[in-house]
């Protein structure tokens, strides 16, 4: 799996394809406050970057490419 | 070719054809609704289609002229004589870009360079329709200008920094807004950005307030991507080619960038700053100004507007010094004022307006259908299981594509491919593939599943490749020939095995395979029968080009376009054509003032009529200007040397009118661009003789003059009568046969050294075939004499041959190799024994 959830740590690797969003985004409704760890991101679909953003959570470690981080810089200003 | 490729040239040319024929029909009733509706579909039909290829100036241009068709449809402007040339002239340009990627399945090299200065040219028509009140800028005259409100959201680091990067280099600014279901259609909008090219500068925003989580749904989109890049605007469209309604690209310049944000501070400091800036303006101190500048810099609260406004003029007199002084100026009333102005941010929108989509276009999707019902049919083939999941992923990429290119909604597709998939069953895709026609399915679609790739509800044609329909006549042909052979072989059971039994049933057995074999015929020839409509359909074009270059009012009127021929009749037909339609326009019609001097109505017609007579075609191409001036055809023609001066008095006005199809003849002493190069009405003439066909003139001085083309309605098969001449056989094709005649010997004169004999109390000249042929003259003259009475160029000639054989059809060929050039045959052909039979080439010989 693509998201691994560890109290309000959620942390994203490799390819989060456009499946991964239903799931993501039924796992974050259950979280209060997450805490996102996206460094270990290869790529995300546009809808997994929309329920990030949605959540408002924090972004800890931030991806290393540059358009994702430009895309979660709107997390950062939606909170 | 690739085989949706070669499915795309003849439904591109199609569309053209139809979008040529449609905007003509606009310019003599503009606003008509239907017809601007008809052009408008088959434009945005061709550039859905011509989105699945890699042609992005194709589609670009055609997409420039679908922005001028909506405009005009909705009403904002009207399509003057201008406008119609411009885009005839574009659907011409791309119609040779069809033919290019016909040829070597790629565009033309310079087409992204003609591409982009077509469609500069038809945005032009448009920003002119647009109503006034958007700030023009003199730098560019015809350009809409609009300013880029979004630009100020950016972050100011990021639009310094990308100034820093690009001072002097032009940037694109682009927004995108992808549609809310565009994952349904397997979009990723991130994805796109990511790949466009030379971002500099990205933003995503949501488009809409967001709520708590639960109330978001994880598959709508919502984001919006804002972006600067340093690329080319047209590179920028290329990319986002797909989404191109929902992007709008505007080029910038970097200045642009320098806008000042941030909340107003107050205090004498930046009067004072002001006034001694401008004085270091005026007099060129940049590095006093500089000094100035980080000073204030260094005591203003760095997010305030003043603050950002240094921020900006520095960085300008870094990059440029002085060169911007406007710009500084604005930044330091800025900073003066706390107000920031904003500068005219005038830039040419390269864009595709956002609101493109067209709702009530009806999806016309004949080639959609045809390329999702293939890959529906290529994966349910069975294939090696561990391509399985590849050839999956091609097939639903492409019917995503199809679904994206005709703008249709993708909801349903995602679970139809999943059914697909797992259970190999493609009803559910091919349920939602006939919904085509509209964005409703109906009710008998929705009852009835379609029969597999069947294609119910359309018409059913079937595209063939014209070599083997070709190849198909050619076997009809030598069945033709094979089947004469049973007439030979019916005589040889009589006369050399004397069993008139065998004969009679032979003979029975060939008039069988006589009515199998001419319904076969007729079955292939109707296959290859083609409306005229093909050949004429080009000329309300032609004549409206020709008629403005000339400075002429011209109706055309078109008779019969549905008369059919064969297609290689039609085609000897067009050039022919052509030319005489020139004729009539360029020599023949007065020009409109000529025209009211006379009398006459001030725009003259031109009347192209077709009609079928027995097996010919017949087209008549007539008008009402001033028609052959017959003094000085005879003139002329004795002048060239053609005929001698007597010669010339004593023929009559029909015979004098024909002239003009002899080689050499243009009664026009100016040579015009259009017709009369010499190469006149005898290029006619040959070209429709060499087709078995004749051409004449029919003249009536001041009133008007026509042209009559006769074509055998195929060329396939040829009727001929087989004639003896010393004993050798030869064809006569029956089309220039008169009447056949037996003549007592004495009823021939001898005029001086010419022989003629009288018919029906006209003279007819004979000349004898052996004599002709250098044959052996040695056989005195038989006291009845055969003679054919053939009709050459409109006069009749007596043919004198030793006797009459019997008729036939048969496939003529053209003589090849040494024979090839033989003067006197036109061909060959094979008899039913076997022997090869010349056909004569009478007009040469005679």
């Amino acid at each position: 799996m693509p998201f691994a959830i560890e109290g309000a740590r959620v942390t994203l690797q490799g390819h989060c394809a456009v499946e991964e969003a239903p799931d993501l985004f039924q796992a974050l409704i259950a979280i209060e406050r997450p805490v996102f760890d996206l460094d270990q991101v290869v790529y995300i679909h546009t809808a997994v970057a929309q329920v990030l953003i949605a959540s408002r959570g924090q972004l800890e470690r931030r991806p290393a490419d540059p358009t994702l981080a430009a895309c979660l810089a709107t997390l950062e200003a939606a909170r | 070719m690739n085989a949706l490729l070669a499915q795309f040239i003849p439904e591109a040319r199609d569309l053209i054809d139809r979008a040529a024929s449609g905007i003509l029909q606009l310019e003599t009733s503009p606003g008509d609704g239907a017809i601007i509706n008809d052009v408008f579909r088959a434009v945005h039909t061709l550039k859905g289609s011509s989105g699945l290829f890699e042609v992005g100036p194709l589609t670009r241009l055609v997409h420039a002229a679908e922005d001028l068709l909506e405009e005009a449809r909705a009403g904002g402007m009207e399509l003057s004589s201008d406008i119609v040339d411009n885009l005839l002239g574009n659907l011409d340009v791309v119609g040779r870009w069809i033919d290019a990627l016909e040829r070597r399945e790629a565009l033309p090299d310079d087409a992204e360079d003609e591409s982009s200065q077509r469609s500069v040219a038809l945005r032009g028509w448009l920003a002119k329709s647009k109503p006034a009140g958007q700030p023009v800028a003199a730098s560019s005259a015809a350009a809409a200008r609009r300013t880029v409100e979004w630009l100020a959201e950016l972050p100011e680091t990021e639009r310094l920094a990308a100034f820093k990067v690009a001072a002097r280099r032009p940037l694109a600014a682009w927004r995108f807004e992808p549609e809310e279901d565009c994952f349904f259609r397997g979009d990723d909008p991130l994805a796109m950005v990511r790949h466009a090219p030379g971002v500099l500068v990205l933003r995503v925003v949501p488009n809409r307030t967001l709520g708590a989580l639960d109330t978001v749904d994880p598959l709508q989109c919502w984001l919006t991507f804002q972006g600067v890049s340093d690329a080319a605007p047209a590179a920028l469209a290329e990319h986002f080619r797909y989404v191109a309604e929902r992007v709008e690209i505007v080029e910038i310049a970097a200045a642009d960038l320098a806008i000042p944000v941030g909340a107003r501070a107050d205090g004498p400091v930046f009067r004072d700053f002001a006034r001694l800036a401008r004085r270091q303006l005026e007099t060129g101190q940049v590095e006093a100004l500089s000094n100035s500048i980080s000073a204030l810099a260094g005591i203003t609260a760095p997010a305030s507007l003043q603050a950002s406004a240094l921020r900006w003029c520095a960085a300008h007199l870094e990059s440029s010094g002085l060169e911007r002084a406007a710009e500084i100026e604005a930044l330091i009333a800025a900073i003066e004022t706390g107000i920031a102005h904003r500068l005219p941010l005038f830039t040419a929108p390269i864009s595709f307006p956002p609101a493109l989509v067209a709702t009530d276009v009806q999806h016309e999707s004949t080639l959609g259908e045809r390329l999702a019902r293939e890959q529906i049919e290529a994966w349910l083939t069975p294939g090696a299981a561990e391509i399985e999941s590849g050839r999956f992923e091609a097939v639903a990429r492409t019917v995503r594509g199809l679904f994206r290119s005709l703008g249709r909604d993708a909801s349903e597709l995602e679970p139809a491919l999943a059914e697909l998939r797992q259970k190999r069953d493609a009803e559910p895709l091919r349920r939602l593939m006939e919904f085509a026609g509209g964005s409703e399915p109906s009710p008998r679609a929705a009852a009835k599943p379609a029969q597999a790739g069947e294609g119910a509800g359309l018409p059913r044609v079937l595209r063939v490749d014209q070599g083997k329909i070709d190849t198909i006549m050619n076997l009809v042909a030598e069945l033709i020939v094979a089947k004469n052979g049973l007439n030979f072989l019916a005589d040889r059971a009589e006369r050399e095995h004397g069993s008139r039994v065998m004969s009679r049933e032979i003979k029975d057995a060939h008039s069988v395979i006589d009515r199998i074999t001419q319904g076969l015929q007729l079955g292939v020839m109707s296959v290859r029968m083609m409306p005229l409509n093909q050949v004429l359909q080009r000329f309300p074009r032609l004549v409206r080009d020709v008629a403005r270059a000339l400075g002429k009012k011209v109706d055309l009127i078109i008779e019969g376009e549905d008369t059919e021929a064969d297609k290689n009749v039609l085609e000897s037909l067009a050039d022919p054509l052509i030319h005489i339609v020139r004729n009539s326009l360029d020599h023949g019609l007065e020009t409109p003032s000529e025209r009211l001097e006379l009398g006459k109505p001030e725009h003259g017609t031109v009347r192209i009529a077709a009609r079928n007579e027995s097996d010919f075609v017949v087209i008549e191409v007539s008008d009402d200007g001033r028609g052959v001036n017959i003094a000085r055809v005879r003139e002329k023609a004795v002048k060239l040397g053609i005929v001698t001066a007597e010669r010339a008095e004593q023929m009559s006005e029909v015979e004098a009118a024909n002239l003009i199809f002899l080689p050499g003849f243009s009664t026009k002493d100016q040579v015009s661009d259009l017709s009369g190069r010499g190469v006149g009405m005898d290029v006619v003439r040959t070209t429709v003789v060499k087709a078995g066909g004749d051409v004449t003139l029919r003249n009536s001085p001041g009133r008007g003059a026509s042209v009559i083309i006769r074509l055998p309605l195929t060329m396939a098969v040829t009727r001929i009568v087989t004639v003896d001449c010393r004993g050798q056989l030869y064809g006569i094709p029956m089309d220039l046969i008169a009447e056949t005649v037996r003549l007592d010997s004495k009823a021939i004169q001898r005029v001086s050294n010419a022989e003629a004999f009288v018919l029906r109390n006209a003279i007819v000249p004979i000349v004898r075939l052996a004599e002709r042929l250098g044959l052996d003259n040695g056989e005195a003259s038989a006291a009845e004499e055969a003679v054919i009475v053939v009709s050459v160029g409109g006069e009749r000639v007596g043919v004198v041959v030793d006797g009459f054989r019997e008729r036939m059809e048969t496939v003529v060929k053209p003589l090849t190799g040494i024979l090839e050039g033989a003067s006197g045959f036109s061909g060959a052909a094979l008899l039913g024994d076997g022997r090869v039979l010349l056909i004569l080439d009478l007009p040469e010989i005679l």
